[in-house]
């Protein structure tokens, strides 16, 4: 019996060692971004004196300063933001297609779409680059930062899942008086696959927030850049100073904190039954 | 008379004209690339014939035999194996062993999956950032800890033998929360009787755990592990951030071979033939993952 | 909050001004607008070039200087991508060594045609050297660079070791340094005999250490850049490994310690390039400079930024006019050289920099007759990348030999392309 409980507190006590290792570094840079100039070069010691130093935003202010932050978050939200909304119409209705309606072809076509999973975007990037940045002229341009993302294979194919297991019920309803189909997917189905639709919003969200490589290809100006690129360019710029890159760092990534936060709880409660309930 | 017949011409093809759009968009941001990207890995296309196409040639299979015989590239194949050969593994178990103990409702739990969870949301960049700080060599938190041991400093990432694994522990850290995510989905799926029936004999934790969850996982698990092998493969942005392939090669992946062939020498014609073996690669570790993991997990 | 919203307004109102402005574009105008990018160092040094250049529009009426400061990270790519997309500035600033591969792609125009004789001869011979490929001469560079040794007047006396001399005529020989470090290793344990800040790695060990090489008359790139075989593994380059191998095998030097030994009088010799010299001073330590040892020939290293004409350029003319002012004596070197302590690229400025040529004479000795430019070759982002690997694995105890066959192997490939 002591034995067992020996067992659970080693077990608790790993755990929590384990929460902490696996927090610290984000708390690290939460603390340097905090500390003035002078003490970050102390590194740890400077949490011997923490009592005595005045944590400030001033390297927050300093970001601003230094760099037109503003507009880099700006950017990043728009390039996300645009790539989830069409995102979210062109994927769910090309999977609605393929899970209810008679498509030409529809079965080879769609055997096409899953196979394109497995091209990975490096393969592409050359191509596109030459393509949109260079053929196209759209180099430091915004739809030259987005067009490649509009439509996905992995969304259409995990939405096209969901809506074949979704129950026709209120379709065929619908369909007896007379609905269109586009009015059916878009008031009955679209709404009936919120929960998926908005794991693929999550899930857009972030990978495009946290998207490196062809921001970093289509942009060569500083004032076209989204906030990872900055980043990338913010933290080698001179004078290199740990506390306003952290800082630049903590400003990066509250936006995804809280949009995660906020649409997690959506996740959790939204059913896929709720539809036929009402 | 005239609207209702482009009502139902509209109608009687609505799945091709909902299905167009997307179809449309991955025709020509996907498959025009693609076949693009292979047109161009048999030619010399690069900056120079770009500025005057009289450079222009089809070289043919030359780009795919240099590098095959180049030993900066042979290097960072090496090295992006060793990277995958050591991520996957070490991130599932650890993405496993954490789903197992945050399995649950209580306080501690929860606070727990949100601490394994967070790098996950905070983007690649950022880490990479945040890291090539605590590894600094001089003013870096870990440094100073081991010289509180007694330790000798460590130099980290300006070590040939040392940047990879630090690369690596970085990685395993900022992913490990995602599997744990999809282990814990899976675990929600295994009927509650299993467990029930498995108190009645009194099984301990650890038998629970070989014998009903990890069993009931293996789809999870061929998943996850399928997932991981890609991501590691495309290990770009640690690398390119932190150390720039560098010290020596020791962190010069395929991928950043891609980006520096592309876009720093402007060979455009060898980057699209290593964005092909590329290709190549993901596909045929997937496939032979895809045929080879079931059996192993069985025994 | 509320001055950042200000801020975005402004930024708004800029833009749309800026829109304005631009459609009025075709209004005559008899200004001709030039464009630069030039990299972005540290501060000083941005902050000198940007009053270089509004020097220059203040100076006359007729072109208007437009200037870019790009980050050093990336800033090829970035060069690359606005040749493609038909972009380029008038002007661009680039690292030196990088040259060929610009002329080779097509991003540079030559530079030749402009400049007169007795300008080309009033600059030191690496600026020249460094920017000519195949015969033509493509940049000019305002400072130069080299290394030198700098020596702690402190530690050597304490080990009775008179100073070494600061004249080129009294260079050291190998074996007479390595005796001297030896010495100190001996003497003064716990101090390490020198610094070469191998930890830096990348360009730095080309840079700084392919002089040893040369010293020993052995070369890493036959003249036209097309092959190292023959020269990177000849004899007497093999040699010259060998000897720089002794430096951490006698434990002389050491190759993980991180930087700052010096300053933390640490370590009595320093392999250290000329902008630690401004670092030394304000910190206040004791010290003295001599040239670099060499095996049978002294050499030593240079090279630096340098401004270069675009191929896209269409108003060459008043392109060279800028160029001209921004390596010009007063105009151009000296501000710039007081602000990044580089050393000037010209002799007549040099003449003009008292300090320079007085207490840092050695600097510009060594340029005008040891130093050597890095090779040549459209390639030289794989080379020195393979060098520098080289150099590190020697300094770790590779075998010398095998290491430079395997180095032989990965650039045969590359190089001849």
């Amino acid at each position: 019996m002591s034995n067992k409980k020996f067992n659970k507190v080693l077990l608790l006590v790993t755990a929590i060692l384990l929460g902490i290792i696996f927090i610290t570094p984000l708390l690290w840079m939460v603390y340097t971004s905090l500390l003035p100039d002078e003490e970050v070069l102390h590194g740890i010691l400077s949490i011997k004196n923490l009592f005595s130093i005045k944590l400030s935003f001033q390297n927050y202010r300093d970001v601003f300063n230094r760099v037109p932050f503003f507009n880099t978050i700006g950017l990043t939200f728009l390039f996300t933001g645009t790539i989830a909304t069409i995102g979210l119409f062109v994927n769910s209705a090309c999977a609605y297609a393929f899970a209810r309606l008679p498509i030409p072809g529809g079965t080879i076509l769609f055997t096409l779409i899953t196979a394109l999973i497995i091209i990975p975007f490096e393969t592409l990037a050359i191509p596109l680059f030459l393509m949109l940045g260079v053929k196209c002229n759209l180099m430091n341009n915004f739809a030259g930062l987005f067009l490649p993302y509009c439509a996905k294979a992995f969304n259409i194919f995990f939405l096209r899942q969901y809506f074949l297991l979704l129950p026709k019920d209120l379709e065929e309803a619908a369909r007896i008086e007379d609905a269109s189909w586009y009015r059916i997917y878009f008031s009955i189905a679209l709404p009936l696959a919120k929960p998926a639709i908005i794991t693929c919003v999550i899930l857009d969200f972030i990978t495009h927030w946290s998207e490196y490589l062809w921001p970093l290809i289509i942009s060569n100006k500083s004032t076209f850049e989204t906030a990872q690129i900055g980043l990338g360019h913010f933290y080698t710029l001179p004078p290199i100073q740990w506390g306003d890159i952290m800082a630049y760092s903590v400003m990066a990534t509250i936006p995804m904190l809280l949009i995660f936060t906020l649409f997690q709880r959506h996740i959790v409660l939204t059913n896929a039954t709720e539809g036929l309930k009402g | 008379m005239k609207q209702l017949n482009v009502r139902s011409f509209l109608d009687r093809n609505a799945g091709l004209i909902l299905s167009i759009p997307a179809l449309f968009i991955l025709f020509l941001m996907v498959i025009v690339p693609f076949v693009m990207a292979l047109v161009t890995s048999f030619t010399n296309l690069s900056v120079k014939s770009l500025l005057n196409p009289n450079h222009l040639q089809i070289t043919g299979v030359s780009n795919y035999a240099s590098l095959l015989t180049d030993r900066a590239f042979l290097t960072a194949i090496q090295n992006t194996f060793f990277f995958t050969v050591l991520v996957v593994p070490l991130q599932t178990g650890l993405a496993l062993l954490f789903a197992v103990i945050v399995k649950g409702t209580a306080l501690w739990q929860k606070v727990l999956k949100t601490s394994f969870f967070l790098p996950v949301i905070t983007s690649m960049a950022v880490l990479s950032v945040v890291w090539t700080l605590l590894l600094n060599p001089s003013i870096g938190p870990i440094n100073t800890i081991l010289s509180l041991l007694s330790i000798e400093p460590q130099p980290f990432l300006t070590h040939k033998s040392q940047a990879m694994l630090c690369i690596i522990t970085m990685s395993i850290w900022q992913g490990a929360g995602f599997q744990m995510m999809v282990f814990l989905a899976g675990m929600q799926a295994i009927p509650k009787q299993l467990y029930e029936a498995a108190a009645i004999e009194h099984s301990s934790p650890w038998q629970n755990f070989r014998y009903v969850t990890f069993p009931l996982l293996r789809n999870t698990t061929i998943f996850v592990i399928l997932i991981t092998t890609i991501f590691a493969f495309k290990l770009f942005i640690q690398p390119h951030l932190i150390t720039q392939g560098g010290p020596q090669n020791a962190t010069m992946t395929i991928i950043l071979q891609l980006y520096n062939q592309a876009f720093v020498n402007g060979s455009y014609g060898k980057a699209s033939a290593i964005s092909i073996l590329f290709f190549v690669i993901v596909l045929t570790v997937s496939l032979v993952q895809r045929n080879l993991l079931p059996k192993e997990i069985k025994s | 909050m509320q001055r950042h919203l200000l801020q975005l307004f402004q930024a708004l109102l800029f833009s749309l001004l800026f829109c304005i402005l631009s459609c009025q574009k075709k209004a005559p105008q008899s200004v001709t607008i030039i464009k630069l990018w030039a990299h972005e160092g540290q501060p000083a040094e941005k902050e000198a070039l940007e009053s270089i250049f509004s020097a220059f529009n203040a100076s006359q009426s007729n072109i208007k200087l437009v200037y870019e400061f790009k980050q050093e990270q990336g800033y090829g790519s970035r060069v690359i991508a606005a040749a493609l997309a038909k972009d380029l500035p008038d002007i661009i600033e680039i690292d030196g060594p990088y040259t060929a591969q610009f002329a080779d792609q097509g991003i540079l125009t030559p530079i030749d045609g402009l400049i007169t004789e007795e300008m080309r001869n009033d600059f030191l011979p690496t600026i020249l050297s460094q920017g000519t490929v195949n015969d033509r001469l493509y940049t000019l560079g305002a400072f130069e660079s080299t290394v030198v040794l700098y020596y702690s007047k402190d530690i050597l006396k304490e080990c009775a070791i008179p100073f070494p001399s600061a004249s080129l005529d009294n260079a050291m020989q190998w074996d007479l340094f390595l005796s001297l470090l030896q010495n100190i290793k001996d003497k003064k344990p716990g101090i390490t005999p020198l610094e070469t800040f191998i930890p830096w790695s990348g360009e730095w060990l080309t840079y700084a250490f392919t002089p040893l090489i040369w010293s020993n008359n052995g070369k890493i790139l036959d003249n036209k850049g097309n092959t190292v075989r023959g020269f990177l593994d000849n004899q007497q380059s093999i040699e010259a490994l060998q000897q720089w191998q002794r430096l951490f095998k006698e434990k002389l030097s050491d190759h993980s310690l991180p930087e700052g030994l010096f300053e933390q009088k640490k370590a009595a010799f320093v392999w250290g390039i000329f902008n630690r010299w401004p670092l030394y001073k304000k910190a206040g330590l004791n010290f003295g400079i001599a040239p670099l040892p060499y095996i049978t020939t002294p050499k030593s290293p240079s090279g630096s930024w340098c401004w270069g004409m675009t191929t896209q350029s269409k108003k060459k003319a008043a392109a060279w006019e800028v160029l001209t002012w921004i390596v010009s004596a007063k105009n151009g070197i000296l501000p710039l050289c007081k602000a990044n302590a580089g050393i000037p690229s010209r002799l007549s400025a040099i003449e003009l920099y008292s300090e320079y040529s007085e207490t840092r004479s050695l600097f510009i000795e060594q340029l005008k007759t040891t130093a050597q430019s890095r090779p040549i070759t459209a390639a030289y982002g794989t080379l020195t990348l393979e060098i520098s690997s080289l150099f590190y694995d020697i300094a770790l105890g590779a075998t010398v030999k095998e290491a430079v066959a395997n180095t032989v192997i990965k650039l045969e490939n590359s190089i001849k392309e």
